[in-house]
């Protein structure tokens, strides 16, 4: 289906409005996924109630997804900032250090140049600037 | 929000059908329950979303994912900072760190693995201790309290992986500052009385140890971290089974009933939720012994570049830190503030700290901190100093300190290795001081 791009327009500023409106007001309450109930931590510890969205969009970002949380959660991958090269050997490592199972050449190929677009290198490093708004 | 080089709204609008196919799966495994996910993304309900056009993604998702960290609340915990949640993992930031023997709620935590249910009947929590001995052994904790002598000691448990955010380019793993770290009063008893009891063999070199914490991805009998130390360090008279933290049975989050301590060495030996220690007759290979975890380079690779798994050997005693506890990062000091008192820590693996210097000019000039000695070998250390500001202005305070063996921390992390361990540079805190 093609959308008229009016409507979509407008469409689109309405639901900037109100998403900034609920990012705004979930920030407060912090989240407790983290925090395991005495009664079963080890089912916190493997639930999760991310989704895809939760890392950028992008060609492989699903697949992405579903390999990665199979074991471990979003926030380690968006700590990241590599190159392609080292987002690769990142699979060796993964595969040696955690025994992950090989996901087979095609599927590796599409993760790591999502990863790599996604996560690359950052340029500014070291100690942030506590005042640079003033 | 920062608009993103091209956005979601950007593909829709050039490519709508493309665009479709991205966000609700090349698969499809989205169909059905695109706007379930997407407000769960959003982590709340999306109003209108009767009304929103097919495919249409809210703009929050189109950004890059908040910055701003995320604060633990769990019961008996601090609002440390969360570094990940699959597996748990939190940093205390440096500034609350400043008690002399770091609050059970202000321990960072570290985990591989998921974590283990809590044992009902802690006493009876099991340690088998097997491999090169005569006499297999398998303790519970009510009898390891009984049957060996009590040691009560303050030790500084640090992640091998603290201040890896220094590295250039960046190196793999949780992204710490210098918060993976902390100093403890533990109580337990000596591993090498327990080895002793065992009797080690003449083969024995290095111990392998195991915990009770499942592999992430479940799959029964799979450790998520088995690491071990050559056999001179299990034999040191500072290495412990801990049963008690700040005195208190050590809790869950810690690897309570009972857990490794082998204090100035990378955190990941000091096993939690211990269940067995294998006495091994070679190096052990568990997961994390092995490939570049738990490594740095024997000769200095090119940052970034292509590994060379000869060219590594194992981390030991962590190399020499300090960090500044009195003071935050982002501190706005009042007008006319031209001194300030500056206190932290400061440790050195399994070395003592000799000296610690702090500066104000960007290490133009040094001014000696007092330096205090240890509790017991491999406590931190107090140091303390007076800061003198000429002007107001924006001040970065630096620390460094220097190891009994004369190395000190370098301005800037060198020593690159892909998992980014030994990063120890100077702590630095910014202040402003208002007109």
């Amino acid at each position: 289906m093609r959308l008229n791009f009016a409507t979509l327009s407008v469409a689109v500023i309405l639901a900037t409005i109100v998403v900034l409106q609920l990012e705004k007001a979930r920030r407060p309450p912090p989240r407790v996924a983290a925090a395991p109930a005495p009664a079963a931590p080890a089912q916190v510890a493997r639930a999760t109630d991310e989704t895809p969205e939760a890392l950028p969009a992008g060609i492989g970002r699903d697949e992405t997804f579903y390999l990665c949380t199979a074991c471990h959660g979003t926030a380690i991958i968006r700590q990241q900032g590599m190159s392609r090269q080292r987002w690769d050997e990142t699979f060796d490592w993964m595969m040696e250090r955690h025994r992950m199972p090989d996901p087979g050449a095609a599927d590796r190929a599409l993760i790591v140049d999502y990863l790599a677009a996604s996560f690359p290198p950052r340029q500014q490093r070291g100690r942030s600037n506590p005042f640079a708004n003033q | 929000m920062a608009k993103p080089e091209r956005g979601l709204f950007e593909l829709y609008r050039d490519d709508p059908e493309r665009a479709d196919a991205l966000v609700f799966g090349r698969r499809g495994l989205l169909k059905g329950a695109s706007l379930a996910a997407m407000g769960a993304a959003l982590g709340a309900a999306i109003p209108f979303a009767a009304r929103m056009p097919s495919g249409l993604v809210p703009a929050a998702l189109a950004q890059a994912p908040a910055a701003a960290p995320k604060m633990l609340s769990m019961p008996g915990k601090a609002g440390i900072v969360i570094l990940q949640d699959r597996p748990l993992v939190c940093e205390t930031p440096e500034h609350m760190l400043d008690d002399e023997v770091t609050p059970n709620d202000r321990f960072f935590i570290r985990n591989n693995g998921g974590i283990p249910d809590v044992a009902a009947d802690p006493k009876a929590w099991k340690i088998k201790v097997d491999g090169e001995v005569n006499t297999p052994l398998e303790l519970a904790v009510g009898e390891l309290e009984t049957r060996f002598q009590a040691v009560t000691l303050k030790l500084q448990l640090e992640c091998g992986g603290n201040g890896r955010s220094g590295f250039q380019p960046e190196a793999r793993g949780n992204q710490w500052g210098n918060g993976a770290i902390g100093c403890a009063e533990y109580a337990g008893v000596r591993l090498k009385d327990v080895l002793a009891a065992a009797g080690l063999k003449p083969s024995a070199v290095y111990t392998g140890h195991f915990g009770a914490d499942p592999h992430l991805s479940g799959t029964p009998g799979q450790a998520s971290i088995s690491r071990g130390v050559r056999l001179a360090k299990a034999m040191d008279e500072h290495t412990l089974i801990v049963l008690r933290m700040n005195g208190q049975p050590l809790p869950h989050i810690h690897g309570g009933p009972a857990r490794l301590l082998v204090p100035g060495w990378p955190g990941s030996a000091s096993q939690k939720w211990l269940t067995r220690i294998w006495i091994r007759d070679k190096e052990h290979d568990g997961q994390g012994m092995t490939g570049t975890s738990y490594r740095v380079t024997k000769k200095p690779m090119i940052p970034g570049g292509k590994v060379d798994d000869a060219n590594m050997a194992i981390l030991e005693s962590m190399p020499v830190r300090s960090i500044i506890t009195n003071v935050t990062h982002g501190a706005e000091l009042p007008s006319g503030t031209r001194k300030l008192p500056v206190r932290g820590h400061a440790w050195a693996g399994d070395l003592a700290v000799g000296q610690v210097d702090v500066s104000a000019d960007y290490g133009a000039t040094w001014k000696k901190a007092e330096l205090k000695a240890p509790a017991n070998k491999y406590a931190w250390q107090r140091w303390s100093a007076e800061i003198e500001f000429p002007s107001e202005g924006y001040y970065e305070i630096w620390a460094k300190a220097t190891d009994s063996g004369g190395k000190a921390q370098p301005h800037v992390v060198g020593n690159w290795n892909p998992q980014g361990y030994g990063g120890n540079a100077f702590h630095r805190v910014a202040v402003l001081i208002k007109a």
